[in-house]
């Protein structure tokens, strides 16, 4: 089984953003990089379906600047086999542009399943992948919940806004990972230190300029203090009023 | 196309453990008694490797993650052990092999990794730092550095993987800082193949888990016809026949670490399980102690740090006359008071971390301060956090109280304060006392000794007119390394005088000692906040940009040589006559202070 996952290099959300002076991205000082989660539960669907088919070879992919390294490394250190940065000052802001990298990159191989992640908390586009599929002629089934594959087929699920449904599909595949297909593992200290020995080939990216771009970006609107009405019951008939009357809510 | 792909790793000189070897390899504290600045010793500080600095994330990522999942200290506290997934846990994620090297199943991280990640577990739970830091800080240690391949090969991995958990036992119940007094024996046989080792050990962490203990005892050896008693180390397989373990001590704080004693009744040691050549003992306990301290300065830094923590959330929420009391400045004396100490104590054991893993630096002192420094720091931070919450920091509903009883122990073990403070001053004042002893003797026999005579007079003469004095520390804080290096040159002077009016005698006067290691310590912990401050100011790459920094130690240097002067000053100028004849009075009347009036 071959396996291909391609990951992404997103800020940790437990900061408070601000925009830089561009007024179009994000001002990068002080924040911390990590693989996105998403892309965790991609490499572990890849590596939990490489120890069940016994044999095989899990590769990472990820578009970027050297930094990108770290991630992959991260990757390697949980198990996956071989890593492949596709080189590129930043990951341009056209999703278009990333997954005809990737595109050109995975082509020249055969890949039994190409995993992603759902959706890049930081971009949420959720379409690198999809694409990626479309330029490879693959089939794609987006957002996985659960999966099974056995003799060349592939059954997943997909949460639906109220409902959940089943599909199977065959291989190759290229498909992409919901929350709740599993909960990834931590690279414990042997993972950590067979990483560094694991292969870890940098490519220039295949980059076309694209033609989507971010224009301006702003932050949501600070809420509105809260009001503190009065205390007690003697409060309560104008807390309903204002309830009813200005939030509406009632 | 170009690779990148990592080379396959060959061990480098960071990744070999390195010993103190303090008869051989240059000290800055030994320095320092002389008067003389060890500068290419503590500059620059040393930054971490790129490498190890990716994978010390890796490691604290996936142990955090492990911790928020799984390790629950108040509960571990409550129930006095750690639940099984806990320690599993510690042995999937490879912890226990840390600091084992790589040949031999474990990850072989550097002090500074090795020590950062032991401050991270002890944040989380201070017992299972003792869990982790006894098996491999002490327990084991013993084998990495002195063990034979063939001991080497046969242990480490099963310690590394955490099948084989280690424990060192060195305390006996009459030998506790005096380790001369040890009453184990292992006595060997006829034939010389194995030892029968007897004795009782106690205060034994991780004994209850133990597969392996390091034991120090001493063998009966015959040296110019006269029989002697010679310290030892043995590696005992826990399973020999003749390992009793006693019930697990019930102790004031890090509750769910396992303390026992441990009792030999002629277990049979094979003679291929000594460690070390007989009479090796006590040096190879004192290394595996130099290295194994800083484990517990870097925990004590950063319990601290954790538990102001929530001290800090509470000071900003918890209103008071209409203002939160973190704006009161009460409160911000003891926040700032620690948050100074802190960046002290991280400088100075990440900078002797460095010494560890650099190799060919005596840490032996260095280590001894980090921990006194720490460790008191972190007892008074837990205090001062519980005081901040008020009556809620004296609930068991909140985390402080468990802070101060937890930290409470660093005091004690691994050498006590007062025992390293001893150790810091007599080991120091040796090289002085030679000198003065050289000369002694030269004075003796002055016709044929005037060129030592001129010498040392020329030397005495120098150090009075040339004073040490600091050439890498950033010009920003010039005035703070004149400071430093003028108590240096005072301390230098004070020793000199003080070995002339005590000599010998020295080894009694403990209240000197005191004031000596103290000293010590606060040149010590300077010395590190220049070197670091330093190399902040360069990354930051302007005064401005590390203000945060420049600030504690503009806070802390200021104090330290203060306290640092006072001590010295006290060497010649004191009340000790009448402090001891206080205490020997309580002593002998075994009443503390003379009888209350109400009492008359």
């Amino acid at each position: 089984m071959k396996i291909a996952v391609c990951i992404k290099r997103v800020p940790v959300m437990d900061v408070r953003f601000r925009i830089a002076a561009d007024g179009k991205s994000v001002d990068e000082t002080g924040l911390k990089y990590d693989v996105n989660d998403f892309d965790l539960w991609a490499v572990e669907a890849a590596l939990q379906l490489k120890e069940k088919t016994g044999d095989g070879e899990v590769v990472v992919f990820s578009l970027g600047p050297d930094a990108v390294q770290e991630q992959i490394r991260k990757a390697l250190s949980m198990g996956a086999d071989r890593g492949v940065q596709l080189k590129a000052d930043r990951a341009p802001a056209d999703p278009l542009s990333i997954a005809k990298a990737l595109a050109a990159e995975l082509k020249a191989s055969q890949w039994d399943v190409v995993f992603f992640g759902k959706v890049a908390i930081d971009s949420a586009d959720q379409s690198v992948g999809p694409m990626v599929a479309e330029l490879l002629g693959l089939p794609c089934v987006s957002a996985i919940s659960s999966l099974d594959i056995a003799n060349g087929r592939g059954t997943a699920k997909r949460e639906l806004e109220s409902a959940s449904e089943i599909v199977e599909f065959p291989l190759p595949v290229v498909l992409t990972v919901d929350e709740g297909l599993n909960k990834e593992r931590l690279p414990n200290l042997k993972g950590i230190m067979a990483a560094k020995k694991k292969p870890l080939e940098v490519k220039p990216a295949q980059l076309d300029a694209g033609t989507v771009n971010v224009v301006a970006m702003e932050l949501p609107a600070e809420r509105a203090a809260g009001r503190i009405i009065g205390e007690g019951a003697a409060a309560v008939p104008e807390l309903v009023r204002l309830l009813q009357t200005e939030a509406k809510v009632l | 196309m170009s690779s990148t792909a990592a080379k396959p790793s060959v061990p480098t000189a960071a990744n070999e453990p390195h010993l103190a070897n303090p008869d051989q390899n240059p000290s800055f504290t030994k320095g320092i008694f002389l008067g003389e600045l060890r500068e290419d010793l503590v500059f620059p500080f040393p930054a971490m490797s790129d490498a190890d600095r990716e994978s010390l994330r890796l490691v604290l990522d996936s142990f955090r993650s492990f911790a928020a999942d799984t390790i629950d200290s108040k509960q571990i506290d409550h129930d006095g052990k750690f639940p099984d997934a806990v320690r599993a846990g510690m042995h999937e994620l490879g912890m226990m092999g840390m600091n084992i090297p790589e040949e031999y199943g474990g990850f072989g991280a550097s002090a500074q990794v090795f020590n950062r990640v032991f401050g991270e577990i002890g944040a989380a739970d201070p017992a299972l730092a003792v869990y982790f830091g006894a098996h491999q800080s002490i327990g084991c240690k013993g084998i990495t550095l002195f063990g034979s391949e063939e001991q080497k090969r046969q242990w480490l991995p099963g310690c590394a993987s955490g099948e084989i958990v280690a424990a060192f036992c060195l305390t006996e119940p009459g030998s506790g800082s005096d380790a001369q007094a040890m009453a184990s024996t292992a006595v060997p046989s006829a034939d010389g193949s194995s030892y029968a080792l007897n004795g009782t050990k106690i205060w034994i962490s991780n004994a209850g888990y133990a597969g392996v203990f390091t034991v120090f005892a001493k063998v009966p050896v015959t040296i110019d016809g006269k029989a002697k008693q010679r310290v030892t180390a043995f590696i005992v397989d826990a399973k020999s026949p003749g390992i009793t373990l006693g019930q697990p001590e019930q102790k004031m704080g890090i509750k769910g670490s396992d303390t026992r004693t441990v009792t030999f009744e002629n277990v049979e040691v094979p003679a291929a399980n000594r460690l070390g050549e007989v009479g090796q003992g006590f040096k190879i306990a004192l290394e595996i102690l130099n290295s194994g301290r800083l484990g517990l300065a870097a925990a004590s830094s950063r319990g601290t740090r954790r538990i102001m923590q929530e001290a800090l959330a509470y000071a900003k929420q918890r209103q008071q006359f209409g203002r939160p009391i973190g704006s009161f400045e009460m409160i911000q004396q003891k926040i700032a008071a620690n948050a100074a100490e802190t960046y002290a104590s991280d400088s100075a054991w990440m900078l002797t971390a460095g010494m560890v893993d650099r190799g060919g630096v005596d840490f032996s002192l260095e280590t001894a301060c980090c921990k006194i420094f720490a460790s008191e720091l972190a007892f008074r931070a837990s205090n001062d956090a519980l005081q901040i919450a008020g009556g809620i920091g004296y609930s068991k509903e909140y985390p402080y109280e468990q802070a101060v009883r937890d930290s409470r122990i660093n005091l004690i073990f691994e050498g006590t304060n007062e025992i390293l403070r001893a150790l810091i001053a007599l080991t120091a004042l040796q090289q002085p006392g030679e000198r003065l002893k050289a000369l002694g003797k030269a004075f003796k026999d002055p016709l044929h000794s005037l060129g030592a005579i001129g010498s040392y007079v020329a030397g005495r003469a120098r150090r009075q007119v040339t004073k040490p004095s600091f050439a890498r520390v950033h010009a920003a804080l010039k005035d703070e390394a004149d400071a430093v290096a003028a108590i240096v040159h005072d301390l230098g002077l004070a020793v000199e005088g003080l070995l002339v009016k005590h000599g010998k005698a020295v080894i009694e006067r403990q209240f000197l000692q005191m004031r000596l290691a103290n000293a010590a310590i606060d040149i010590y912990m300077a010395v590190a906040v220049l070197s670091r401050t330093t190399w902040e100011i360069e990354r930051a790459g302007s005064v401005d940009a590390a203000a945060a920094e420049l600030d504690c130690a503009r806070v802390f240097i200021p104090a330290a040589m203060r306290r640092a002067r006072r001590a010295i000053r006290a060497l010649r100028v004191n009340q000790d006559d009448r402090l001891k004849a206080i205490a020997e009075r309580a002593l002998e009347n075994v009443d503390l202070a003379p009888p209350s009036p109400s009492d008359r």
